[in-house]
């Protein structure tokens, strides 16, 4: 063991005492509902029995914790050893620690213990949670790591004094949506769907449409005009028909009215380096978004969208947990709806780096043309065998057409997939009928991931997938797929130089 | 020093492999890609020997229940019983085969862009961690590690799908090494 482990020996610290009490208290609490449920399921006979079986593994499982955790201070780290059977030991630079919270309910401020939260940057959840160490250790604890630093946030006022009160810059509008522009943004998005099909999921679990079957008798339907069926097969498919665009058209309103609900007076403006988007109806919603804080930005497209001629710009932020900055990780609709032509005039003030004019797209392999249509063709099968049960032969002949369509499909996605690298980042552009672009930036990039299944290496290709802070939470990880593999190599090679070259800043 | 061709992952040839380091990781500068380490293998192997004889012991269970419910047919059971002989066949196979297949393709390697690792039998990936963009690291042991005196190296990045990503069958002291190399001048971007 070299020297310096043997007097770091010496530094290991322990936790608290107490902690055995409040690790069996967490144990108890969060062991509460399963072993009530697990007493009423199984233990009415015996049921000392079982909650012994339940909690002497947990507290067994506490006192072992409690033991084999040190830490200590080396010189730029802070070193974290843990566990009897799994044993990890964890390093955290100071350097990367960002703050040191504590919790305490009445029990820790009685014991004068705490539970200690390290935040290293990571935004979403705290590194490390130590429960529980004397005030005297935290004071120990802030003091090394915080050495010739404010143990404060990130932001630092850099010019004049101390006393220097930070400048407000003035708030410029980047976009303000009418009421008539917020409730296009619902027909186009037609969020009713989602709200509708959670609703009928409800309904569905508590028996409610068996209530309703049964209240819909025969005889009263009949009384009802609407449904006195002519008995002609042709009225009754008009009378679907007819129904059907009914519904579409009535999910669409609510899509509205909820559009209305959330978004009404959107107005996105921008103070000196921050963002912030204010929206909604009844609750007030203002968002602040740092631009620092952006990990992508993707433009989306939809047929509607481009019929009306606007756009969708969402951004993924991560990063910060303090009150009332954008915390954890997030996706947010910068622009729920934006004129195609303001677009640029809008990505020039959110990145200023990027110039989508001056673009040079490169496309992906054209071998991806025949993967893409050979991928449809287990559901064309399917579809006509579907079309053959349903039409018998004259199936066939509908299903016919089918194969075109998938060629069209794979030739026009490859036509419209396409990626780009600028000064500042790197961009992919996507889907023929919903198009989408994704932007990433190299100061945001984290890891690199170059992918190939085996029909991808029979085929000489390769997916490479940028991954941020924050990124496939909700929307779209940033993926390019289906590129040469020489050529995907050297994108790995080049955005890593790129990503090296710039510093993560949360 | 890149990814070279014939070891890209979208090669179908298999990798080339390096001369295999008793020293450990080459200190920065000398860029080379290494294997993990070799008992590995074995502490697979023992993983994967208990995990399948698990399993085979409640295929048999399940076997054991079906003979005693269908007792009017004794073909059947004799059917049942090689069925689940085969069965455990495949599966010990498959421990004793998978962990050196898996070596074989496993590699890492410590540059000056950051960290590397390839790994993937059919699906094959090469990761890069940024120096730049470690957050911190943890190296555990489990009790087959310690066994073996292999540990797990994990790296722990501001991503999202690779929020941490694991580098498992490394020499204990490896593991460290690399680790120290590792956070050494990523250091310099401070958050």
């Amino acid at each position: 063991m070299p020297p310096e482990r043997h007097a770091a020996a010496r530094d290991l610290q322990r936790l608290h005492p107490s902690s055995l009490l409040f690790g069996v208290g967490l144990a108890a609490k969060r062991l509460l509902l399963p072993g009530l449920l697990a007493l009423l399921a199984f233990g009415r006979k015996e049921p000392e029995l079982w909650l012994i079986l339940l909690f002497v593994p947990a507290v067994a499982g506490t006192v072992l914790h409690y033991w084999s955790y040190r830490y200590r201070f080396a010189e730029e780290e802070l070193i974290i050893r843990e566990g009897i059977i799994t044993r990890n030991e964890r390093h955290i630079p100071y350097a990367r620690i960002q703050n040191i919270d504590l919790a305490q309910n009445p029990l820790h401020r009685r014991l004068g213990v705490a539970e200690v939260r390290l935040e290293t940057a990571a935004g979403d959840k705290p590194e490390a949670i130590i429960r529980v160490l004397s005030l005297e250790a935290v004071r120990e604890m802030r003091s090394r790591v915080f050495i010739g630093r404010p143990a404060a946030g990130p932001e630092v006022p850099t010019a004049g004094g101390p006393s220097v009160e930070p400048v407000h810059p003035p708030a410029r509008v980047l976009l303000q949506l009418p009421s008539r522009d917020v409730l296009l943004a619902g027909l186009i998005s037609n969020r009713g769907l989602v709200v509708v099909a959670a609703a009928l999921g409800t309904a569905w679990q508590l028996d409610l449409f068996e209530r309703w079957g049964l209240l819909l008798t025969p005889e009263r339907l009949q009384r009802i005009p609407l449904f006195r069926a002519p008995g002609h097969p042709l009225g009754a498919a008009v009378l679907a028909i007819g129904a059907l665009i009914v519904a579409l058209a009535l999910l669409r309103l609510l899509s509205m009215g909820l559009a209305l609900l959330k978004l009404h007076g959107f107005l996105l403006s921008r103070r000196g380096e921050d963002l912030r988007a204010e929206y909604g109806l009844f609750t007030r919603i203002s968002k602040t978004i740092p631009r620092h804080r952006i990990q992508t930005l993707s433009i989306r497209e939809s047929p509607l969208h481009r019929w009306f001629g606007r756009a969708e710009v969402q951004v993924e932020t991560a990063g910060g947990v303090d009150g009332q900055e954008a915390s954890g990780a997030d996706r947010i609709a910068l622009a729920p709806l934006i004129p195609r032509a303001r677009l640029p005039e809008l990505l020039r003030d959110v990145l200023p780096e990027l110039e989508l004019e001056a673009v040079e797209w490169r496309p992906i392999a054209p071998r991806a043309q025949r993967r893409l249509f050979v991928r449809f063709l287990p559901l064309v099968l399917l579809l006509a065998a579907g079309a053959v049960a349903v039409l018998g032969g004259w199936g066939l002949l509908a299903a016919v057409p089918l194969l075109p369509l998938a060629y069209a499909n794979a030739r026009l996605q490859v036509k419209y997939t396409a990626y780009a690298l600028t000064p500042g980042a790197v961009l992919h552009r996507s889907g023929w009928w919903v198009r989408r672009l994704s932007v990433a930036r190299f100061s945001k990039i984290q890891v690199l991931e170059l992918r190939a299944s085996p029909f991808d290496r029979r085929h000489r290709m390769a997916s490479l997938r940028v991954d941020t802070a924050g990124s496939g939470r909700i929307g779209q990880p940033f993926v390019l797929t289906f590129l040469e593999a020489g050529i995907a190599a050297g994108l790995l090679e080049r955005l890593s130089r790129e990503a090296g070259r710039t510093a993560f800043r949360w | 020093m890149s990814f070279s061709d014939k070891q890209d992952p979208a090669s179908g040839s298999e990798p080339a492999r390096p001369a295999l380091s008793a020293a450990g990781p080459p200190p920065i500068g000398e860029e080379r890609e290494l294997p993990l380490d070799p008992a590995f293998v074995d502490a697979q192997r023992l993983a994967g020997g208990i995990l399948a004889a698990c399993v085979a012991a409640g295929l048999l269970a399940g076997v054991m229940a079906l003979v005693f419910a269908l007792p009017a047919l004794p073909a059947l059971r004799w059917l049942l019983l090689v069925a689940w002989l085969a069965a455990a066949a495949a599966l010990g196979a498959l421990a004793l085969v998978w962990p050196a297949l898996s070596y074989r393709h496993t590699s890492y390697q410590l540059g000056a862009q950051g960290l590397r690792l390839r790994r993937g039998v059919l699906w094959r990936s090469a990761i890069l961690v940024p120096r730049a963009r470690v957050q911190h690291t943890d190296v555990s042991q489990g009790p087959i590690e310690r066994l073996f005196g292999l540990a797990t190296l994990v790296i722990h990045t501001a991503g999202t799908l690779h929020a941490s990503v694991a580098l498992r069958g490394l020499a204990r002291e490896t593991a460290f090494r690399l680790r120290d190399q590792l956070i050494d001048s990523s250091e310099d971007d401070a958050a």
